[in-house]
């Protein structure tokens, strides 16, 4: 940058923001991209130890969860520091369907996108190819059935077993291509079936944008600044945004430049973009429609756990891998409109005990023993789809801190209908 | 089936193949109980006969969980979601001490719940649990939720213990080494339990 003021300010370097600071470094722009979190080194900062990385890599800032059905938020949902989400995300590489698209149509529910899947789908190819998905032969669902850069994971115990499940009841599954490295590229080490994706990839073969697109951006001149969170974007005279005010280490620091990118997740972006008031924007910055923060969309996300007679040991591998998605899309006779994946997620121990005592409802000598066969159980999540309801709303409370508090609302009567 | 076991088993036997930071860790949970900063003495007495309930165990000496949990609360490292119908966190651990203490006066006219035996104890649990408690603390929050997040936080730090590892048979830290006989029937070496269960 040859002046202090640089084209462009991202809000937020995860999933989203790492690719665009990537994509307009590499294209010539200035780039300063701030983060909430750290900047995170991947062998000294990350650990196999489940308790010490929960604590480290979720955005566990209070958030107050209402309405009719309050969802959980916290732990896996949104990620801090550099990668976001990424840094913990299972890793599974899906393309979405055609009719993923065009939801009003196909089902009379939702609202149809305006682009398609034939518009997105040079850039899944080029995602894939930049990560080195890895992926099966064929894959069964969907537009897209291969190939992918890099071959299939081994299955491990437990993946094996969901196919096992699927061969004796007559439905099609395969293992799901994913952002986790089968083999060793120039910079990074192949899967080492450790069994850590979601609490941080020590060997760097699962690729969150930290490893990815970070050092790409950073190739290419964008500068980061970790431990910056953005808490008003200000406006000037003209109407635009001229600068953002962030805390830094206690302190209120300014950026100013000359486009702003805000790309801080579904939650924290609308409570950036409504905390930015000012006499010019009453109701906060993008806000005329009055549609920030509504239609606030998550997916369901069930589990099932089963035990066996044999030791599964399901600590090993991939922490996502086999899949199937017999159920979609919508067939005749189901008494539902969309779908949803039905995919392995093992579960390290401390995250089994919880799906016990949540699920199960068990407690006392029961958990204890429940958890003694920690090794004989397989858990598979069920990734399902909510319609956007204008009552599923982000609002700020009215405490002081006002910034710093997300009000979530989920309309239970939506999701219950899907 | 009765559950399984793993006597021989000791996960820190290989701890000199694991990462430092992830060692440093774990040597430190080990090493340095948190010191009581949140609860007051009655409290903690409260909270540790309740959680010697809710994961029992007969140790001579018991994995720590409620100075975790003191320290937790202390640092005030909320979780990332507070239900509106709901209290703060450090306010929903000393209404579920006071609940407790409640029950044991209501129920077996004791003067707090760590005096009461076990059996006692698990009843006044389970009264909190299912909302039939007649403690007017408890009546303010939503019962279920509240009692499984209470053990879910408890159970948290009890799973964090290396011996907990060794209790359910968990392989341990991976890295810089790897996980090579992942199939069905197979393990490595170092793994805890049977091998060759069923034949792939």
């Amino acid at each position: 940058m040859s002046s202090g003021k640089p084209d462009v300010v991202i809000i937020g370097i995860g999933g989203a923001g790492a690719v665009i600071a990537a994509k307009l470094a590499q294209a010539g722009a200035s780039v300063v991209g701030l983060d909430a979190g750290p900047h995170w080194n991947s062998e000294s900062d990350f650990a196999s130890d489940e308790l010490s990385m929960m604590d480290k890599l979720f955005w566990l800032e209070n958030r107050i969860s209402a309405g009719h059905d309050p969802i959980e938020l916290g732990r896996a949902n949104s990620g801090r520091g550099v990668g976001g989400g990424t840094v913990h995300f299972v890793g599974y590489a899906l393309r979405f369907h055609e009719d993923d698209f065009r939801t009003k149509t196909v089902d009379g529910v939702g609202e149809n996108w305006p682009i398609n899947y034939n518009d997105l789908e040079p850039y899944y190819a080029e995602v894939e190819k930049f990560n080195q998905v890895s992926g099966p032969t064929f894959f069964p669902w969907g537009a897209y059935h291969g190939p992918y850069p890099k071959r299939s994971h081994y299955r491990a115990c437990m993946h094996e077993t969901f196919r096992r499940g699927c061969e004796a009841l007559g439905i099609p599954s395969t293992v799901g291509p994913m952002f986790i490295l089968s083999s060793a590229t120039k910079d990074r080490p192949g899967c080492t079936y450790r069994g850590f994706c979601k609490f941080g990839c020590m060997p760097k073969s699962k690729s969150s944008t930290l490893v990815t697109y970070v050092p790409h951006a950073l190739k290419y001149g964008a500068k980061i600044i970790p431990n910056a969170m953005v808490v008003r974007l200000n406006v000037g005279k003209d109407g635009t945004v001229r600068s953002v005010t962030y805390l830094s280490e206690g302190n209120e620091r300014e950026q100013e430049g000359d486009t702003f990118i805000v790309s801080a997740y579904s939650i924290e972006t609308p409570r950036l973009l409504l905390n930015s008031k000012s006499e010019q924007f009453p109701e906060g910055i993008a806000n005329s429609s009055g549609m920030v923060g509504k239609n606030l969309m998550v997916h369901s996300a069930d589990f099932v756990i089963g035990k066996y007679e044999e030791m599964i040991r399901q600590y090993r591998g991939p922490q996502g891998l086999a899949l199937t998605q017999e159920w979609y899309t919508r067939k005749p006779g189901d008494g539902f409109v969309r779908g949803y994946t039905i995919e392995t997620e093992t579960l390290q121990p401390i995250e089994f005990s919880q799906a016990l005592i949540k699920g199960k409802g068990v407690w006392g000598r029961q958990l204890i023993e429940d958890m003694r066969d920690y090794n004989h159980y397989v858990s598979f999540g069920i990734v399902g789809e909510c319609l956007p309801s204008e009552n599923s709303t982000v609002t700020l409370t009215v405490e002081a801190l006002a910034a710093r508090t997300a009000d979530y609302i989920i309309d239970a009567k939506q999701r219950f209908e899907l | 089936m009765s559950a399984e076991s793993y006597p021989d088993y000791n996960v820190l036997d290989r701890m000199e193949f694991w990462d430092d930071h992830t060692r440093q860790i774990v040597e430190s949970r080990l090493s340095s109980v948190p010191q009581p900063a949140f609860f007051t003495k009655e409290e903690a007495a409260t909270l540790r006969a309740a959680v010697l309930r809710l994961l029992p165990q007969q140790r001579e000496t018991p994995i720590p969980v409620m100075p975790f949990i003191d320290e937790k609360l202390a640092k005030n490292r909320t979780d990332g979601t507070q239900y509106v119908d709901m209290p703060p966190m450090q306010e929903l651990w000393r209404m579920f001490i006071r609940s407790l203490d409640e029950e044991a006066a209501h129920t077996y006219n004791k003067q707090n719940f760590a005096g009461l035996d076990g059996e006692a104890q698990d009843t006044v649990l389970r009264a909190l649990e299912k909302g039939e408690s007649r403690s007017s603390t408890w009546g303010r929050v939503p019962a279920k939720r509240s009692f499984q997040q209470i053990i879910s936080i408890a159970a948290m730090f009890y799973y964090a213990h290396p011996e907990a590892w060794n209790e359910v048979g968990w392989g341990g830290p991976k890295h810089p080494e790897r996980y090579v006989r992942i199939e069905c029937g197979r393990k490595d070496p170092e793994e805890p339990g049977r091998v060759g269960d069923v034949l792939g």
